[in-house]
């Protein structure tokens, strides 16, 4: 079952980029490129055995993401795919923990709980995203600077605390 | 019931660096797409980043809490002891004495040297509270002593980058003994022997089978024993006397020198050299000897003489440990400590015998040792292994073959039997061949 939810993810996520480069752009290199991404990516998740790092997609998705918004391309479209591609990442990851044990108990009722908890984190995740998406907000070079670095630092302690929490 | 404790900081490092790569790459995905937001004015970019926080929010947080993590772990063997090549099944039960655990990954890590033929010692699971985890799996492997430590637990959640590693303590102990080949017979007469009866010769007239000599008859002796044609010479009554039988003192030494201890491949002359040193052992063992096993080597492992199966046991769990080693102390024989060793007992070396050794052997026979030397022929052993059949191999084999022999020719002179055993033959041929005959 997660290996099928992994490969619609996967398709869904590039499938979605690549349309979005298709309708709009002038040259459809961009949903070529989108599309091979994705037969890469779905290759290597269920044929390869994980070869490549499935951070690699989610790199992939992401980059073309941020260059379809620069052409303009379907804000929506864009956010739903990158949403997706997080969520393939996650999945692929998961079905790689599990491959790397022949014993797994209880392994539907362990897919389930996990998709479960996949499902209530990627509705957060895309509900917030499609709130911002249409939210609009004017901010001065001084309050614009001060975000991005409240941002940096916020995460640098997000990701220390994390890192001191996880301390063995 | 083995409790968990946290795994070392080495051993944590691996589960803590992928973790804090996961999540150390969202963070970046994130503030790359906020600072390029904000710097091109792109509210979209910003929007891109919200999803990505969430999931790296959700990822680190909640995290699994040591605190709360109640493993206990039992193991439990078929056999603590068997012989090389015999299955061994392996039991582990993990249980959860704690709160629920979304995803708990165990690894029993077996010691390398065992192959694992059957069931798995690995799974992944979901423990609730007061449930368990049985780990089954079969063992074989080579003469050896392993030990059993921990079992490794990796508790996370399944949504998250965050897990902890622990170790639960499960030790346990498997030895795997040299096989014991049967021996026919081997005469010994060592000149000193103990008072109990056994089957060695005592030199010493009494009750026993083999004739001895004669005496003037005393009161008591059996009209049987009477010996008519001596009395008839001697005019008066002369009893046959018969030689005592008695157990003896026989101490077995194996030489665990690096330098004897030949490997060709997976094959490894030491162990013909400790099987044949059990095999030994077992024999003297069983006919009643009191026998001492001293392993010369790296260092000097003594196992103080003993009777019976029990030593028989001591004897067998220490050739299960035994491994060839070097040592600039125990280079050469001339420290074997002889005084471990009751004047005028029984000596059994199982030896290669090097030329450096011989003055060794003239020493213990000095000192009125009976010695016999069961030496597995390296020569024979490494060419078994080899097909290079050219002129300067055979050249080679021819000298090194010719050395052998003055040296065992040599140690014949002194009075020591020797076994020069080929070790694709089987030991009891060779020891009936040589050792069977009966000793005046």
């Amino acid at each position: 079952m997660l290996k099928l939810i992994l490969g619609f993810t996967i398709v869904s996520s590039t499938g979605l980029v690549a349309g979005a480069f298709w309708s709009q752009a002038p040259t459809p290199i961009g949903a070529v490129v989108c599309l091979m991404v994705g037969g890469l990516w779905l290759v290597n998740a269920l044929r390869l055995n994980h070869r490549l790092d499935p951070f690699l997609g989610l790199l992939s998705v992401t980059g073309l993401a941020i260059w379809g918004v620069f052409l303009g391309l379907n804000g929506t479209a864009l956010t739903i795919a990158v949403v997706l591609a997080i969520a393939a990442w996650d999945v692929e990851r998961f079905v790689c923990r599990l491959e790397r044990f022949e014993r797994v108990e209880v392994e539907g009722e362990l897919e389930l709980d996990y998709l479960k908890r996949l499902g209530v984190v990627g509705t957060i995740a895309l509900g917030l995203s499609l709130v911002g998406i249409h939210l609009e907000l004017t901010l001065s070079f001084g309050a614009a600077l001060s975000t991005g670095i409240v941002a940096a630092v916020g995460l640098l302690i997000l990701l220390r605390w994390s890192a001191t929490r996880s301390r063995l | 019931m083995g409790r968990a404790r946290r795994a070392t900081a080495e051993e944590g490092k691996g589960m803590r660096m992928a973790g804090l790569r996961r999540s150390g790459f969202l963070g970046s995905l994130v503030l790359i797409l906020v600072l390029l937001g904000l710097a091109t004015r792109r509210g979209e970019l910003l929007a891109l980043a919200v999803p990505i926080l969430i999931f790296l929010i959700a990822g680190i947080y909640p995290g699994p809490e040591a605190e709360r993590v109640r493993l206990r772990a039992n193991r439990s063997l078929s056999r603590e002891l068997v012989h090389g090549g015999e299955p061994v099944r392996v039991v582990v039960e993990v249980t959860n004495a704690g709160g629920r655990l979304e995803m708990v990954e165990l690894v029993d890590e077996s010691p390398s040297s065992l192959e694992v033929i059957e069931g798995n010692p690995k799974a992944i699971a979901s423990l609730g509270p007061g449930a368990s985890l049985t780990l089954e799996y079969t063992v074989i492997g080579d003469r050896g002593l392993f030990e059993f430590e921990s079992v490794r637990a990796v508790v996370g959640r399944h949504f998250g980058f965050k897990a902890l590693g622990f170790r639960l303590d499960c030790p346990g102990r498997l030895a795997i003994l040299p096989d014991v080949e049967g021996l026919g017979d081997i005469e010994i007469r060592p000149r000193r022997t103990r008072v109990y009866s056994g089957s060695v010769p005592a030199r010493e007239g009494g009750v026993g089978v083999e004739f001895f000599g004669t005496r003037a008859y005393q009161p008591g002796d059996e009209f049987r024993w009477i010996n008519w044609k001596a009395t008839a010479r001697r005019d008066r009554l002369v009893t046959n006397e018969f030689e005592q039988e008695r157990v003896a003192d026989v101490a077995v030494i194996l030489d665990a020198r690096e330098m004897g201890a030949i490997q060709v491949g997976s094959e490894s002359l030491f162990e013909h050299a400790v099987r044949a040193t059990a095999s030994l052992a077992g024999f003297f063992l069983r006919r009643g000897n009191r026998v001492g096993l001293l392993i010369y080597g790296r260092y000097l492992d003594w196992t103080f003489p003993g009777y019976g199966r029990e030593q028989e046991h001591r004897v067998v769990s220490a050739l299960a440990k035994a491994q060839p080693g070097g040592s600039e102390v125990f280079k050469r024989l001339e420290n074997i400590p002889v005084r471990l060793f009751p004047r005028g007992s029984q000596i059994v070396i199982v030896s290669p015998v090097l030329r450096e050794d011989l003055s060794v052997y003239q020493r213990l026979r000095a000192r009125e040792y009976q010695v016999i030397v069961v030496s597995p022929n390296p020569i024979d052993f490494e060419l078994a292994h080899w097909q290079d059949g050219s002129d300067v191999v055979r050249l080679a084999e021819r000298i090194t073959r010719l050395q052998r022999e003055v040296n065992l020719n040599r140690l014949r002179r002194m009075g020591v039997r020797v076994v020069d055993w080929c070790v694709e033959r089987p030991l009891h041929a060779e020891v009936n061949r040589t050792l069977s005959r009966r000793l005046r």
